[in-house]
């Protein structure tokens, strides 16, 4: 592959691009070091488009936190569009980084953040554009020819369908074990030992999975049969990395900030990790426990940091559940001492309904009220209480009303469907909830004299069971079924400015393949990407019919997966992950959920033995709080 | 009070829009802490106004803007602010305070000088320097320069020859060509039309990209002089 003549680059190939600024790097707060001095050099591959990756926090803690060390240099490169894809094949160029331009095969590690299932055919795009093999094990066969090619983020808690193209997995917090990683390729690359050395050693790190180390066999019907170490090194079960303490944890101080408008052009001041509700659809809640907060002090001086350093209008405050904090009320306060007067807003990303104030939203607001967010989840209570969700219609009602005569016209409401124990009245529900909703809208505004419209959206996604939830044994509802739920909402909806929003439901069923998948879809993902699927995640871009074609060929089909549900006596393709929560609680959760019995917040209503604190030696992270003043909701 | 400023966007940031240049300007004036006045109303905006927008892929060594403050202060510390806080790239070059009432500078923008080097794929067919230079003889010996463009679903025929002022080769290098073209609301030529109408009246066939630059913006004082937009003072 040639090397790139910037100017011809300049003038003949990014004048023909879309958004060439994707390609141009240059951005302010972004690391250049000379690779003649580095000892490790690093690239970080997001397997989206540039303004997709660039809106990710991951992206500017892992840069901060591996170009702090001098001699180790960590440079971005994201998958190129289409069209770039094209130019670059047909003018044999490769895929390089955006702070040098280098080559991404010429670099020590190259590493992949697994965010969404279907962006792995991107990877495989990338690998490819790089010109480094696909498979492992054809890149094993070259000592020191590739660099290692490894993965980290929520989706490497089931990470099989990926092993036949990565060399190693990094599973739970990065900020400990990446670190970690490359201090041993360091020892190991002065020792000049072996690729098979290093990766024996790796293993017995925590968080470190080494795919080439196990060997595998399932059942008639999905289930592991087999788990064998092939090594001394390799443990039977891989646990989580965690970070016991966000407080003093490294941030990005000083993050790049992009030129293009990414998705989110604002200061992501990340407030706490984890979360206490345990609601049962919901992976991220499990796999981040324990909730480790950041105390108000800590994010009030980084707040400062961040505005100086990038001179943002904005300032989101980021977690899973930003209004649990044990001390928002005064770090809102604490922030609008200053943010006002330098001109920047506030925000938060959604807003829990049993939590929302009115007083909080209205200091976060700013004067213009884009619309407000929440997640029901489910239209009756029988099924929110299945889900642990817990909240309840009458908190609904008062908090859109609240929104309503405070101003707000637009409201949306999130649901999913195809959840475990579904009837059709839930379904009823959905849309009676949002006809309840818009109605009080409606009166309300004719109440105050707004002359604005109302408006109240349905936002309805397929339920996905995901991997290390109390409902990973269950199947996703079958293609036909999830399609035949949405015609039935759709028909439902009648009412003048009640929308409804939903995404393909054969989109969520390939996602559902893969996040309950096994080693066996290695094959099916390459066949894929080879008949041409990639950004499979954008609506226009995903092609079911290979898809299907792919998993044809290799004699398997999705349902096989994704509509699979498995024993509880299975042993599960990821149960050689140790997250911490126990699988026993999540038995029992599944139980309740089964009776529409809730499991209440472990913050406040003390312990419900799910097991992460004493697997890890240790307590959840809160800082002390001003409880009085967030339960009375100021 | 308002500062006018005389910028460059360099090379290594070409391709950035014209929004997002705006951007970089309102965000490294707050990191700079710059006192910047802002618009009244629903979603408040700096008060930063620009004399053109630079087309993505050109870089400028000259653009004015004027930015507006809701404190007095020193035009140099402004500039020196502000020029810690830009993106490596961006240079504001001078500053100066306005005085009193001014016209907008997109109104004062009269005029725009440009560098183009021309990508040849072949070398071997760039055409020796007497050549280039008759042909841009006869190219501006032309009645006119028949341009077809196409805008709100109309084509419509526009003749570019009025608006070019001066067009030379390098003496230095043949590939190379100082354009100046008349800019603003009335009249404004792109640098890109006039050598795709030049590529085509000399039959350089082999030309597959070329480089553009803008080198000046300027402004017309009351006699009829062109001056430096930046330089351009309001006669009493």
């Amino acid at each position: 592959m040639t090397t790139i003549d910037q100017s011809w680059w300049e003038e003949v190939i990014l004048p023909q691009v879309e958004k060439p600024v994707r390609y141009t790097g240059n951005e302010l707060n972004s690391i250049v070091k000379p690779h003649e001095d580095m000892t490790v050099r690093m690239a970080y591959a997001f397997p989206d488009v540039y303004e997709v990756g660039m809106s990710h926090l991951g992206t500017q803690i892992l840069y901060a936190l591996i170009n702090a060390r001098s001699t180790w240099c960590f440079e971005r490169v994201f998958c190129p569009w289409v069209d770039m894809q094209e130019k670059m094949r047909t003018h044999d160029i490769a895929l390089h980084t955006l702070e040098t331009f280098t080559p991404v095969r010429e670099f020590d590690l190259l590493g992949f953040t697994l965010q969404y299932e279907m962006s792995y055919t991107n990877i495989l795009s990338m690998l490819d554009l790089a010109g480094i093999p696909l498979l492992r094990e054809e890149r094993s066969r070259q000592e020191n020819a590739w660099p290692l090619v490894i993965g980290g983020g929520p989706c490497a808690y089931n990470p099989e369908p990926l092993a036949d193209f990565f060399d190693l997995f990094l599973i739970g917090d990065a900020e400990e074990v990446l670190p970690a990683l490359l201090e041993l390729f360091e020892t190991h690359r002065v020792r000049h030992t072996t690729r098979d050395a290093f990766l024996r050693e790796a293993a017995g790190l925590d968080g470190l999975y080494v795919p080439e180390f196990y060997r595998v066999s399932y059942g008639p019907h999905g289930n592991v049969t087999r788990w064998e170490p092939t090594v001394p090194q390799a443990p039977p079960t891989v646990r989580k990395a965690l970070l016991k303490r966000l407080e003093d944890a490294p941030f990005p101080d000083r993050p790049i900030v992009p030129y293009m408008d990414v998705i989110h052009d604002r200061i992501m001041l990340e407030v706490l990790r984890g979360c206490t509700h345990g609601c049962r659809f919901c992976q991220a809640g499990i796999l981040y426990r324990p909730v480790r907060e950041r105390s108000r002090e800590t994010l009030l001086a980084q707040a400062r940091t961040l505005m100086d350093a990038t001179g943002h209008e904005d300032i989101s405050l980021t977690s899973l559940s930003t209004a649990d904090h044990t001390q928002l009320p005064g770090i809102l306060d604490g922030l609008l001492e200053f943010c006002p007067a330098r001109g920047v807003g506030i925000s938060l990303p959604s807003l829990r309904v049993d939590t929302f104030s009115l007083g909080m939203a209205k200091k976060i607001s700013s004067v213009r009220k884009t619309g407000l967010t929440f997640a029901p989840e489910a239209g009756s209570q029988r099924l929110r209480d299945v889900i642990n969700k817990g909240v309840c219609e009458e908190d609904l009602m008062t908090v859109a009303e609240d929104a309503f005569r405070a101003g707000w016209e637009r409201l949306k409401l999130y649901f999913m469907i195809g959840l475990p124990f579904e009837q059709e009245e839930d379904l009823e529900d959905i849309v009676r909830l949002g006809n309840k909703v818009l109605f009080l809208g409606k009166n309300i505004a004719r109440e105050i004299g707004s002359k604005r419209r109302i408006s109240v959206t349905l936002s309805a996604s397929s339920f996905v069971p995901k991997p290390f939830t109390p409902f990973q044994w269950c199947a996703q509802d079958d293609l036909e079924t999830l399609q035949d739920k949405q015609r039935f909402l759709r028909d439902r909806v009648r009412s003048r400015n009640l929308v409804f929003n939903y995404h393909k439901a054969e989109l969520s069923h390939m996602e559902a393949a893969f996040a309950r998948g096994d080693r066996r879809l290695g094959r099916v993902l390459l066949r894929a990407y080879r008949l041409g699927c990639a950004f499979d995640g954008w609506d226009e871009r995903f092609r079911f019919d290979l898809w299907r074609l792919a998993f044809e060929e290799c004699g398997l089909q999705s349902e096989d997966f994704a509509c699979r549900s498995f024993q509880t006596s299975d042993r599960l393709p990821w149960d050689f992950i140790d997250c911490g929560v126990g699988k026993e609680w999540m038995l029992r959760e599944y139980e309740r959920a089964r009776h529409a019995v809730l499991t209440p917040d472990c913050r406040e209503k003390g312990c419900t033995g799910c097991g992460v604190c004493p697997e890890f030696d240790c307590r959840m992270e809160l800082q002390e709080g001003d409880v009085d003043a967030h339960q009375n909701g100021i | 009070m308002r500062i006018r400023m005389e910028f460059e966007k360099g090379v290594s940031v070409a391709f950035v829009s014209h929004l997002e240049l705006m951007k970089v300007f309102a965000q490294s004036a707050r990191r700079a802490h710059l006192p910047v006045a802002v618009t009244e109303g629903f979603n408040p905006r700096p008060k930063l106004t620009f004399s053109s927008a630079v087309a993505t892929g050109m870089a400028s060594l000259a653009e004015c803007a004027d930015l507006e403050l809701t404190q007095e202060m020193e035009a140099r510390e402004v500039q020196t602010r502000l020029n810690a806080a830009l993106p490596s790239g961006f240079i504001v070059h001078r500053a100066r305070r306005l005085a009193g009432k001014t016209r907008s500078l997109m109104a004062l923008n009269s005029h725009a000088a440009y560098r183009v080097r021309l990508r040849f794929i072949d070398a071997r067919s760039i055409p020796d320097p007497e050549r280039m230079r008759s042909c841009v003889v006869s190219f501006l010996a032309r009645q006119d320069i028949m341009l077809r463009v196409e805008r709100k679903g109309k084509i419509r025929d526009k003749d570019l020859r009025p608006g070019i002022l001066a067009m030379e080769v390098r003496d230095d290098d043949q590939t190379v060509f100082e354009l100046l073209l008349k800019a603003g609301s009335e009249g404004n030529v792109r640098p890109e039309h006039v050598m795709q109408a030049f590529i085509e009246w000399c039959g350089l066939d082999d030309v597959c990209a070329m480089r553009l630059e803008k080198t000046m913006t300027y402004g017309t004082d009351s006699s009829d002089q062109r001056v430096p937009l930046f330089e351009w003072q309001e006669q009493s």
